[in-house]
């Protein structure tokens, strides 16, 4: 396990007890599995079942009631710019323009105004926002706000991106043409991502691996290896290959006693 | 096909039609009662014109709007900090929010007599009663706005590699300006309620002044032109502060439209 760039070991959380629910909530139970150098490992499951707080305890956002998180062999007790977090929401500074939203980073790095301008510009690029540096985050479109997010956090130069079901909010197209440049970017830089969603298709099409799992407490019900060649275009959800591993992941949940609060969205067949 | 336009859709029609209206009420009401119950807005048009040109009206104009900006300036001054320390500190918060909420529901009226005796018969005593009453309102606004910044930016903010300070200056305070400038808005026109108090007692100038001692010569039309020119000086002021926000603070602004 020496590539292990995130090892998630025997993580539980439990939510303090509140008015809604007098014995607290079971959020995660034993949760165990690693990140690999330069992979995409995909956390599916329905909503609510614990996989944005795995990912908060890997940003370092919340504490787990037990268990750690190591990254580069390093146990996570805060956030930091080594792990790149792009949320649902484009959670851009809404008075910064998307440059000075992109120059957050470096800024807080403290780099000179130059050198973070520079760094910018070459991820501006990289992503496709040119001619779009002076709106702001309100002038532009669910993609494009997703688009600054993603620069902005690239900009770091993290080796880990958390993302948190970053287009679950788009249109379907729009959220094609999405993965395709996420996939294009990873392929150009190679960052370790974690990429949560509830979204089958999502998860085949991206993932190296995706772990599925199941509602209340949250726990990982299993793991698929996604062997489907890259690099991918859409004409791979055509293949048996992607089909198998669709079919494969349908039954797994099927089989599974499901409340109403655990659907998963499956309806999207390429 | 665009529609025609209708009349009351035309907003300065509207505006001229309703204050035709309201003059119209205002002369109606006059003619039939005695200038000392209710004087005519001729009457009060002409002591209005005749206070203009003899300067006595810009006298008091000038020293109440000086209080008034002054005591808004300080007490935003002062309550802004306090609200952003007491938002952002849950300790600050629980050591002053008791006090907060105690004064904020005593009227600035009630400390016109203290105010003298402990600030004596200068501008201060009255310039400190509209600091008073700007106080409560932009702390309470500023404390609001700090609470209800977006969790998101906070937690995006850390991962970039935001410090604790960075968070605070870069990130907290941005996302409270549209609060405070709020608060401040409101705080103003608090401060032209309070000046009437304030100038009640030991002032020899200013539109409270004037209100208040007219009443003693029975002058009922210099107490209108007081009003009139209290409510159209808070009406500019307003308009010059808005106007400011739009040309300083728009960006800041747009936090509203993301909702």
């Amino acid at each position: 396990m020496a590539e292990a760039k995130i090892w998630v070991k025997d993580l539980w959380k439990t939510f303090e007890p509140s008015e809604k629910s007098a014995g607290g909530t079971e959020a995660l139970r034993e949760i165990n599995f690693e990140i690999r150098e330069g992979e995409i490992l995909c956390l599916l499951g329905p909503s609510g079942c614990g996989k944005t707080t795995v990912l908060n305890i890997i940003a370092g956002f919340q504490k787990p009631s037990r268990g750690e998180v190591l990254v580069n062999g390093k146990s996570v007790d805060k956030p930091g710019p080594d792990r790149g977090v792009i949320f649902q929401e484009h959670g851009l500074l809404p008075w910064r323009t998307a440059l000075q939203n992109i120059i957050f980073g470096p800024q807080m790095m403290g780099k000179r105004l130059s050198e973070s301008l520079a760094l910018a510009d070459q991820y501006i690029n990289l992503i496709g926002l040119s001619g779009f540096q002076n709106h702001y985050p309100h002038e532009l479109s669910g993609g494009m706000q997703q688009r600054v997010a993603i620069a902005r956090v690239l900009v770091n130069q993290p080796e880990i991106l958390l993302m948190d079901e970053p287009f679950g909010k788009l249109d379907a197209q729009t959220r094609a043409t999405m993965q395709i440049l996420l996939l294009d970017v990873w392929e150009k830089i190679r960052p370790s991502i974690l990429f949560i969603t509830h979204d089958i298709d999502e998860a085949i099409f991206l993932g190296d691996r995706i772990l599925v799992m199941s509602c209340r407490p949250g726990k990982i019900m299993k793991e698929f290896k996604v062997t489907l060649n890259r690099p991918r275009d859409y004409e791979v959800v055509a293949t048996l290959a992607y089909l198998e591993i669709k079919r494969e992941i349908l039954n797994l949940l099927k089989s599974v006693e499901q409340d109403h609060s655990c659907d998963i969205e499956a309806n999207r067949i390429g | 096909m665009k529609r025609e336009n209708a009349f009351y859709e035309n907003i300065y029609f509207v505006y001229a039609l309703s204050l035709f209206l309201f003059f119209l009420a205002w002369f109606a009401l006059a003619s039939r009662t005695t200038p000392l119950f209710f004087p005519s807005p001729w009457l009060v048009f002409r002591v209005f014109v005749d206070m203009v040109k003899d300067g006595s009206l810009w006298g008091h104009i000038e020293i109440s709007l000086f209080r008034i900006l002054t005591g808004w300036v300080i007490g935003s001054g002062l309550g802004i900090p306090v609200g952003l320390l007491m938002g952002d500190i849950r300790f600050v918060r629980n050591m002053l929010n008791p006090y907060i909420q105690f004064f904020r529901f005593i009227p600035p009226i009630s400390f016109v007599t203290l105010s003298l005796i402990w600030f004596g018969m200068g501008e201060t005593s009255k310039v400190v009663l509209i600091i008073y009453t700007t106080i409560f309102i932009v702390t309470i606004n500023t404390i609001a706005g700090v609470m209800s910044v977006n969790s998101i930016h906070v937690q995006g903010a850390l991962s970039l590699g935001a410090k604790r300070f960075n968070i605070f200056t870069r990130v907290i305070l941005p996302s409270t300006i549209p609060f405070l400038l709020t608060g401040m808005r409101l705080a103003m026109g608090n401060s032209f309620m309070t000046i009437v108090s304030a100038e009640m007692i030991a002032a020899d100038k200013g539109l409270g002044f004037l209100i208040f001692t007219s009443r003693l010569f029975m002058q009922t039309e210099r107490i209108f032109v007081g009003i009139i020119s209290l409510g159209i000086l808070g009406f500019i002021v307003d308009a010059v502060f808005r106007f400011a926000i739009h040309k300083c603070a728009r960006q800041y602004l747009f936090f509203f439209k993301e909702k």
